[in-house]
């Protein structure tokens, strides 16, 4: 059984045979499945419709430009293997996690060809270790940073060099970027029978998604956010993969995956035919076409490895997990109903929006938000959607509030989430691939609204959302959003 | 995050399964047409699985149109029901009776509009399409099936089950709901309409209507370019009616 160790326990050559194994894979033809270029561009590859300009587009062609045998042809871009990475859907983990597995064997095998040690296995990045309270305060701000091995702002590291990727745009990640908490809190993992509530942990259900509209909170977050807050190639799907940590970032989603399921309370992979039985092809390391399902990757150890245990803490969960025949019961969820939604969409540059939401008359209301919680009641769960949001891959985090009454604010109190967008202009723009509506996201508010009811300005057929860019955001960037719903469960 | 304690009674599983399946009306319907083409044939009496559409010509056009409906009832109903759906995830739930029923009368009337645009182009030379020498039924499905391929088609195809958003009180919900339908009913015609339009001159055999529908299905379900089923039961009819051409039977009797 292998074993994935986190990048700062590694005490051997790992990262050195990495980075050579990266330089020679470079060297073959974008043409060729084992190549770097080729690996990459299973997960995205420019196409000039996904870029706003000219300009966009250029920028992300010139990550490829030193490829040996580029341009590729238009029979390798439109061939069955490139750009089939799945977001916003019920098959984004399984996918990643099948791409991982023959990633990690071609590299295994070249670092075999350059003389190097059998069993290469690739390593995670576990930036969630900052949110460990066992940690040292030195160990949770390493894990903030990209590991030293990969570079910094001055360059390259001279021991590995071909791991280093220009245009990086930080090199210590945003603390609020980085947890997996909320995700972790979910307990299904589509929410396939329970129309309104968006949450859940891996994705809706969807058919065949290169960019969908159905993101599960794993995805968001902390996925998301690394990949903004990484920038450069990272922050494009057509380039994310080009860059080297891109692999040690989903490995550690891959992880959070298996971490979830060992978690209990009836967490379980969907076991519809719909998911298990997907088929998805890959090239193994002697370029034989495979082809994997779902359900033959619902654990890990159905591919022969476990990762090391890292905060959050794992146990191997077993096989019958992903059983077809486990008797697994997903938990049954309270339905919800829309309260309030925007009544027009909102167009975002550098500056924060407030949107007022409508809410449903009180005699048509079958659901209320929840009186204060106290420690013997429950908390009632309130949602809210943002829906159809469109724009470029350059578009900015934003920042999400939730207010009531009649003087919107913007602190740490009423913020709900950060939004951060990958792929949001390959979900905006009608293809072959996206249907063009943009992208979906559901937001937890119960513990907002928790607090806003105890403040004396609480009027609950007054609320609104504020929308903030990130700072720095560009004028000429436009992120448009569709609609803003307001939903929680029925009374 | 709470669960669901009334589930286990049978009246609540019921009831959710109704909630988490909106669109089940539409499928009730689609069935009845179903039904309906299953009793026509019957009463038709020695032509076994044929359901001749044909003969357009001598029926009044209220009758064509009838029929147009009924066909877009048995086949395009289900393919709807992704918007039903997104409508009861979208709206509150007072709305939601009256917003599907103004999707469904919209989806409907796009339908109703191109079939009538479609019988005016034809009414001059009848239908099913008759020209001596040529195996129109095959043509029309080879047709059908190379239209699968072109991009317009797949793109079509990927956009049908976008949604957009809708506002949730008075007449503007109603308003949005009624243009979801007509953009529903748009991107439908612009994925499928080839096809009905081939089983329209080629005065369709129920049992290929049966089996579109099922590969229509199926693609709504994988999308977009993992299946080819569809091209290849469009080809496997074509040579079917290739193969009964009266006039290439003489070839081989």
């Amino acid at each position: 059984m292998n074993i994935r160790k986190s990048v700062y326990d590694l005490q051997d050559d790992t990262l050195s045979w990495y980075s050579k194994a990266v330089a020679e894979m470079k060297t073959r033809d974008i043409s060729d499945p084992t190549s770097w270029w080729y690996q990459a561009a299973m997960h995205g590859y420019p196409s000039r419709a996904d870029y706003p300009s000219q300009a966009d587009y250029q920028y992300a062609l010139d990550f490829w430009s030193s490829a040996p045998g580029y341009p590729p042809s238009s029979d390798l871009t439109s061939s069955p293997f490139w750009n089939r990475c799945q977001h916003g859907t019920w098959f984004f983990l399984p996918w990643h996690r099948m791409y991982l597995y023959y990633f990690e064997q071609i590299v295994a095998e070249t670092v075999v060809s350059l003389g190097g040690p059998s069993g290469w296995t690739l390593p995670f990045w576990n930036y969630c270790e900052y949110d460990n309270p066992n940690a040292t305060t030195a160990q949770q701000q390493q894990a903030l940073n990209i590991p030293d091995a990969f570079g910094s702002t001055s360059g390259a590291n001279a021991n590995t060099p071909d791991l280093w990727m220009p245009d990086r745009a930080n090199y210590t990640m945003r603390t609020d970027y980085v947890s997996s908490a909320d995700a972790m809190a979910e307990l299904v993992f589509t929410n396939d029978n329970n129309s309104q509530n968006g949450l859940e942990f891996g994705g809706g259900r969807t058919g065949f998604s290169h960019f969908g509209n159905q993101t599960g909170q794993l995805e968001l977050m902390p996925h998301n956010a690394i990949h903004r807050d990484v920038g450069g190639a990272m922050a494009d799907p057509n380039t994310a993969a080009l860059d080297p940590i891109f692999w040690l970032h989903h490995s550690n989603i891959d992880r959070l995956w298996q971490v979830w399921l060992d978690k209990g309370d009836n967490r379980a992979n969907p076991v519809v035919s719909a998911w298990l039985d997907f088929p998805f092809k890959f090239h193994d390391k002697d370029n034989n076409v495979q082809v994997l399902t779902p359900g033959q990757v619902g654990t890990t150890t159905q591919l022969n490895y476990v990762f090391q245990n890292s905060y959050p803490a794992t146990q191997q969960a077993p096989l019958l997990r992903a059983s077809r025949t486990a008797a697994v019961t997903q938990p049954e969820l309270m339905p919800m109903d829309v309260l309030g939604a925007s009544n027009s969409g909102v167009s975002l540059s550098d500056t924060a929006a407030d949107v007022p939401l409508e809410i449903v008359p009180a005699a048509h209301r079958v659901a209320s938000l929840p009186g204060v919680s106290s420690p013997q009641t429950k908390e009632k769960t309130s949602i809210l959607k943002i829906n159809n949001v469109k724009g470029s891959n350059k578009a900015p985090s934003v920042n999400v509030f939730l207010n009531s009454g009649k003087n919107p604010s913007k602190s740490a109190s009423n913020k709900v989430a950060t939004l951060s967008f990958f792929g949001l202009g390959n979900a905006s723009t009608p293809s072959l691939e996206h249907d063009g509506s943009g992208m979906n996201f559901t937001i937890n508010i119960s513990k907002v609204i928790n607090k806003l009811r105890q403040q004396n300005d609480w009027d609950e057929d007054n609320l609104s959302v504020t929308i903030e860019p990130e700072v720095g955001a560009d004028k000429e960037n436009i992120l448009e959003i569709g609609r803003i719903s307001l939903h929680t469960e029925c009374d | 995050m709470r669960l669901n304690p009334t589930m286990l009674t049978t009246q609540n599983k019921v009831r959710q399964w109704l909630l988490a399946h909106p669109y089940w009306p539409l499928f009730v319907i689609s069935i009845s047409a179903w039904l309906w083409y299953l009793v026509a044939t019957s009463d038709s009496g020695g032509h076994h699985g044929h359901h001749h559409h044909g003969h357009h010509d001598t029926l009044p056009v209220a009758t064509i149109l009838a029929n147009w409906l009924l066909m877009v009832f048995a086949m395009m109903l289900p393919m709807a029901s992704s918007g039903i759906r997104f409508i009861r995830n979208s709206l509150p739930r007072y709305q939601v009776v009256r917003s599907s029923l103004l999707f469904f009368i919209a989806y409907c009337l796009t339908w109703i509009v191109t079939g009538a645009i479609t019988l005016l182009v034809f009414s001059p030379i009848g239908l099913p399409l008759q020209i001596d020498g040529l195996p129109v039924a095959a043509i029309a499905y080879i047709i059908a099936g190379t239209w699968c391929f072109s991009r317009h088609r797949r793109a079509a195809a990927q956009a049908c089950g976008a949604g957009v958003p809708l506002r949730i009180n008075g007449w503007p919900c109603y308003w949005d709901s009624f243009k979801f339908g007509l953009l529903k009913g748009q991107r439908c015609i612009q994925s499928c309409y080839v096809i009905m339009l081939a089983m329209l001159v080629s005065a369709h055999d129920l049992l290929i209507m049966l089996v579109l529908t099922c590969a229509l299905l199926y693609e709504r379900m994988i999308l977009p370019r993992t299946t080819k089923l569809l091209p290849a039961t469009c080809f496997a009819i074509a040579l079917y009616y290739l193969l009964t051409w009266p006039e290439l039977a003489v070839f081989y009797s």
